[in-house]
């Protein structure tokens, strides 16, 4: 019952965390804007491993413009969790004798995984799966464009579903054990469902771009963060 | 003299060494509604895939053929089958592929090769949902997306599995309406419904269908309908509260508040049904009663053992078969299995795999399992949704044997055979 429990909390961190909203917000903002943004972070990670931790002072606070509050919550409590797990491995490893690890650079490796953790979810979030849809018609993969989309809806559907069923287990009285096949075997239903009743739809290639309607101020936040990450960076080179 | 749309020459399809259904023929025209009915398992959905060209694809087989607009279904390219024929399926959730209701709609335009720059979301309400993400629709606003998409697309043969089955009054109305803007646009329609009486004010043909055979196929004739079954309505007696709900605020991660302040209590002995609008939070509130969900504020108070069964009944079971599934139930003991079995109707289909059974086997089987448990309050959602009269009857005969037993049940369901055979209605507003 209380692996049961920890694992729908998990899920349900998991599912606020990548599948809270659509395609609003910084999902809106220009293509461009959210290159430069992603750019800027990988440009800092690459650069200064070592700084990683600070991605999380500027993306909690636009976190909070958006999606919000009940996002930054899921987002800080998940990568935390990583966290925690990275520097209990390492302080595990450092028992060995390998080498020796003092409390803060425990601290440093968590709040590493934390900040690193809080921008790839982040660059996840915005990435809108219709922007996806339009590049793989404009590749001319038109046959697969569809993915993304139903990537984007069958994900959190099934995340739902197993988390009904894991909730039902334990109604039931059942061991954690038993209640993963019956779990999978309905995701496994779902998808089948999806792939009867989307036959068609499925195998059809689009032949139209879908437009998005873009945010003036949602670009304009992501274009000032990336210049205020582009300013640290150079402050940390020099 | 109409157009035929659609010609149907079976002589045998079903899946090997499983269901048959044998000798189906008929002609659809142009603005002619045909409404298919019969049993749970009597054959309408192996007809209905046979019709859309998936039974194939899903294991089955079929003998005769499927001439669409004069052209064989099986000649026919995948574009040119989305282009004729639209098909809204019982589990309308299923049937959406885009994310969001935006992105759904463009998507199905797109394969058309429309353009949604200038698409009018307004019909049927659908735009103030335009942004929402589809996996978190109720069934009646996915209804209402899937029509805006067939009003839109405008197929020729529209196909429609249980369309009611999921609606609120208000909705039912507006689908029975749509059905008929969708017969005046001259779109030919089979229709699945368990109860066709719905329908008869549009004047369809009827094909009633007879485990695997036709039964009946003409004109309406009231006498060739399987005659309606009593439900009896035997009323328990109220003991001691089992779930109370006091002052319930919910809202899912990234949406608003569905829930209020609610406040209810459920008594063992007392048969309960939820009711309200789509989105109004009927299935919220027996999760929450179940402990499937924590509320957002608020206590919910339970002195007793509780089972929930979604409106999914795979999600519900464990074992593969229902023979394996009755047994785990009575905690091994046969004969209380067999008994159970032989109540729910469930004996003809004791060996055979969850996965290739009807959804109405399916429900029956997970309220069946759910009797077994003993539990002291019983939260079932739609637990007659797309069963036949007599399917039905023999479910809310043995929930009121519980309620007859001291057990509180508390459904979720817009079906109007419950509301007579309810001890008391919690009618539920969007308000929360």
């Amino acid at each position: 019952m209380a692996l049961t429990g920890f694992l729908g909390w998990i899920l349900s961190v998991i599912y606020k965390s990548f599948f809270l909203t659509g395609d609003e917000g910084f999902r809106r903002a220009h293509v461009l804007a959210k290159a430069t943004f992603i750019l800027s972070i990988i440009l800092l990670v690459l650069k200064n491993p070592a700084k990683s931790y600070l991605l999380a002072l500027f993306i909690i606070p636009i976190g909070l413009i958006y999606p919000g509050l009940e996002w930054v919550v899921a987002v800080t409590t998940l990568t935390a969790l990583v966290g925690f797990a990275m520097g209990a491995s390492a302080y595990l490893l450092s028992l060995t004798g390998l080498y020796h690890m003092t409390p803060l650079e425990l601290l440093l490796i968590m709040a590493r995984s934390i900040g690193l953790g809080t921008g790839l979810v982040f660059m996840f979030i915005i990435i809108s799966p219709i922007e996806l849809f339009n590049l793989l018609y404009l590749l001319g993969l038109r046959s697969v464009a569809v993915v993304p989309l139903l990537l984007a809806k069958t994900t959190p559907l099934g995340v739902r579903s197993f988390l009904d069923s894991l909730m039902v287990g334990s109604l039931k009285h059942e061991a954690f054990t038993k209640r993963i096949p019956p779990a999978v075997a309905s995701l496994i239903e779902v998808g089948r469902f999806i792939d009867e009743y989307c036959y068609w739809k499925l195998r059809i290639p689009v032949k139209k771009m879908i437009a998005i309607n873009r945010s003036y101020n949602y670009t304009l936040i992501l274009l000032i963060i990336s210049l205020l990450l582009a300013i640290l960076q150079a402050k940390l080179w020099f | 003299m109409t157009r035929v749309l659609l010609e149907v020459e079976i002589s045998r399809c079903g899946y090997p060494e499983g269901f048959e259904l044998r000798n189906v023929s008929f002609t659809l025209r142009e603005g002619e509604l045909l409404v298919v009915t019969g049993h749970s398992g009597s054959g309408k959905t192996t007809l209905v895939r046979a019709i859309t060209g998936t039974i194939e694809v899903f294991g089955g087989f079929i003998e005769g053929k499927v001439i669409v607009e004069g052209r064989d279904l099986n000649s026919l390219r995948p574009g040119d089958i989305y282009e004729a024929m639209g098909y809204i399926p019982q589990e309308p959730w299923y049937a959406l592929v885009g994310h969001t209701v935006y992105a759904e709609i463009c998507h199905a335009l797109s394969l058309r090769e429309v353009s949604c720059v200038d698409t009018d979301f307004n019909l049927l309400g659908v735009s103030s949902i335009r942004e929402r993400l589809t996996y978190t629709l109720s069934a009646g606003e996915t209804q209402r997306v899937l029509w805006l998409e067939t009003l839109l697309l405008s197929p020729r043969i529209l196909i429609l599995d249980e369309p009611l089955v999921y609606l609120d009054e208000e909705a039912r109305r507006i689908i029975k309406h749509y059905v008929k803007v969708a017969l005046g646009r001259g779109m030919g329609i089979i229709l699945v419904d368990h109860d066709p009486h719905e329908w008869r004010s549009l004047e369809p043909r009827l094909l009633i269908l007879d485990k695997g055979r036709v039964k009946y196929h003409g004109e309406w004739r009231d006498d060739a309908l399987p005659s309606q079954i009593p439900i009896k309505a035997s009323h328990g007696e109220a003991k001691g509260v089992v779930v109370k709900f006091k002052n319930t605020w919910f809202k899912y991660p990234g949406g608003d508040y569905i829930l209020k302040g609610f406040n209810a209590e459920f008594h063992k002995g007392v048969l309960t049904l939820l009711t309200g609008p789509n989105g109004s939070g009927k299935t919220t509130v027996l999760k929450i009663g179940a402990g499937v969900l924590k509320p957002t504020k608020g206590v919910v108070e339970r002195s007793g053992s509780v089972i929930y069964i979604p409106e999914n009944p795979l999600l519900y079971f464990t074992m593969p078969t229902p023979r394996e599934e009755l047994l785990m139930a009575s905690r091994g003991d046969e004969n209380k299995a067999l008994d159970v079995a032989e109540l729910f109707n469930l004996k003809y289909i004791l060996d055979t795999p969850l996965a290739k059974l009807s959804s109405g086997e399916r429900r029956r089987l997970a309220i069946a399992s759910a009797y077994l448990m003993n539990s002291d309050c019983y939260f079932i959602d739609e637990a007659t949704g797309g069963l036949d009269d007599e399917s039905a009857a023999s479910v809310l005969n043995a929930l009121q044997l519980l309620v007859e037993k001291g057990k509180a049940v508390v459904i979720a369901s817009h079906d109007p055979r419950i509301p007579h055979i309810a001890d008391r209605i919690i009618n539920l507003s969007r308000e929360g």
